[in-house]
């Protein structure tokens, strides 16, 4: 049963899922993933979403160019306060409309939904004030640099019926979502732990073509646009661990210190974190950006086996043992050589059993997670097709907005309990009803 | 060169003795998998280790029987 689940192809996997073609089981269990069903689909097969886009940054242009080859997605407008930006978009959307003020853009009554692809400090109120002039919003994560912000975004979210979507492309990455499948249905058995890094070995640095120009270019350094590791890269991983245990973490302590990249920053170059829920299961949270050995990865352990879906593997507890003839053949090679007195008690070596563990499924791409922009086949371009068909279709995706919120507040409560070097508990006041406060 | 005769009798003891540590591997098998409670597909499954244990245990008769032949070669010497 299993080994036919994992020899899925990607395009199998949506299928199975229901995106491509009809309904499945697993619809129930990712909501998010059945924002447009197979009849919407039909409908809409014709129609294009009209896009300004805001921020065209590096990310930005990554975007650009998966939504250049979108059927469903148009971008006419384009704006950036930062003209190379702008001009290097324009050469991806020549047609496009340029703006300088995102204010002006979203006054273009031909737009219907907004990309914002800003620096962390624009994401609040660019995201609300574009809801309240009509459009739908796809928001880059983390949502914003205040739980309060946050909690502001959801707010006028649900009161504006448009659609919000933040990147949290996880949620859409084949990869993940077979994990879960395979979490939720006690494959592994009950989590005990989760360990969840991201190293890489870069300072995190743009080139600045002048000094004045340094806080705008490389704003993921400074507090004032940026809460560094944790809203930049933590988030992502956050998320992972309330996916897979369903709740939320009551508590978070932590440390951040900058360690190696001594060059003027004022974000952590290295953090490290516990997040405890309440049935007493600890995730761990480690980054570091002065070595990439590790690269990233979420370890979810439980008691019957433990999965990595960056690397797309599973493993069971108990092995399959060796065959009985390699058994006998071992026990007599021990019985024989194990009491000569040869260098030492024994001279025969011990051979560690290594578990490779099985594929989670075929044809998968894995990441070292070094690109600052974005890696292709993680979701991304799946997350930006199904919010093109949310705006649309005008039909939100169920629990999307949910899953981000959580993660974007609990990144901001790791950085918190660092800076002020204690336990902080998860506030009562941004608890929204959602996992473990429906 | 010398052409290497064998003769019928000594190509059948060789052809039994060989056929007997066939049997002796696949016995060893057999219990291997009751004594460790693996899957009887091991009978076919792990058919390449029981060709080399086979062969283990031919050599090791061959062995023997030099050391056989050396033994009785050197009383026959003494006497």
């Amino acid at each position: 049963m299993l080994s036919e689940d994992t020899n899925l192809s990607r395009r199998d996997f949506f299928k199975e899922l229901g995106m491509v073609g009809g309904g499945g089981m697993m619809l129930s269990a990712f909501p998010w993933l059945q924002s447009c069903s197979a009849d919407d689909k039909a409908k809409i097969v014709k129609e294009k979403v009209r896009i300004g886009f805001i921020g065209t940054g590096s990310r930005g242009q990554f975007h650009l160019n998966n939504l250049k080859s979108n059927p469903i997605a148009d971008v006419v407008a384009l704006c950036d306060n930062y003209p190379p930006h702008l001009k290097d978009a324009s050469a991806i959307f020549p047609k496009a409309k340029r703006y300088v003020d995102y204010r002006r853009l979203l006054e273009d009554k031909d737009i219907q939904a907004v990309m914002i692809a800003t620096p962390l400090n624009e994401h609040a109120h660019m995201t609300i004030e574009s809801l309240q002039a009509g459009k739908h919003v796809f928001c880059e994560k983390s949502m914003a640099m205040t739980p309060q912000d946050c909690l502001n975004m959801y707010n006028t979210f649900k009161q504006s019926g448009k659609v919000l979507f933040i990147g949290q492309q996880r949620l859409y990455d084949p990869k993940y979502v077979r994990v879960m499948k395979m979490i939720h249905n006690g494959l592994i058995g009950t989590i005990c732990g989760i360990r969840a890094y991201w190293f890489r070995n870069n300072d995190w640095r743009r080139p600045v073509p002048s000094p004045e120009l340094e806080r705008k270019i490389n704003w993921r350094l400074y507090k004032a646009t940026s809460c560094g590791l944790m809203t930049e890269l933590a988030t992502h991983q956050l998320q992972v661990g309330n996916w897979a245990l369903k709740m939320i973490p009551e508590t978070v302590t932590g440390m951040g210190d900058i360690v190696f990249w001594k060059d003027g920053r004022e974000v952590y170059d290295n953090v490290s974190l516990i997040y405890r829920y309440s049935n007493g299961v600890k995730m761990t949270y480690e980054s570091i950006i002065s070595n990439k050995f590790y690269g990233l990865e979420e370890e979810i352990l439980g008691n019957k086996g433990t999965v990595e879906p960056e690397k797309g593997r599973y493993y069971f507890e108990d092995v399959k043992p060796a065959p009985g003839i390699m058994q006998l053949i071992n026990q007599i090679e021990h019985k024989v050589f194990d009491n000569v007195s040869f260098a030492g008690p024994s001279w025969v070596p011990e051979t560690a059993s290594i578990n490779k563990g099985e594929m989670i499924m075929d044809h998968m791409t894995a990441h070292d997670g070094a690109s600052s922009v974005g890696a292709s086949d993680d979701g991304t371009v799946e997350l930006e097709t199904a919010f093109c068909e949310a705006a649309i279709t005008g039909k939100p995706a169920k629990n999307l907005v949910e899953e981000a919120y959580y993660s974007s507040v609990l990144g901001l409560l790791g950085l918190q309990a660092m800076e002020e070097n204690r336990i902080v508990t998860f506030p009562a006041e941004y608890k929204i009803p959602y996992l473990n406060f429906a | 060169m010398k052409d290497i005769l064998i003769s019928s009798k000594r190509q059948k003891t060789e052809l039994y003795i060989f056929a007997g540590c066939i049997i002796a591997a696949f016995i060893m098998n057999v219990i291997s998998i009751i004594v460790y409670k693996t899957e009887w597909s091991e009978l076919w499954t792990q058919a390449l280790w029981m060709l080399i244990i086979t062969c283990g245990f031919y050599a090791l008769t061959i062995a023997f029987r030099i050391l056989l032949w050396l033994i009785r070669h050197l009383s026959i010497y003494k006497k």
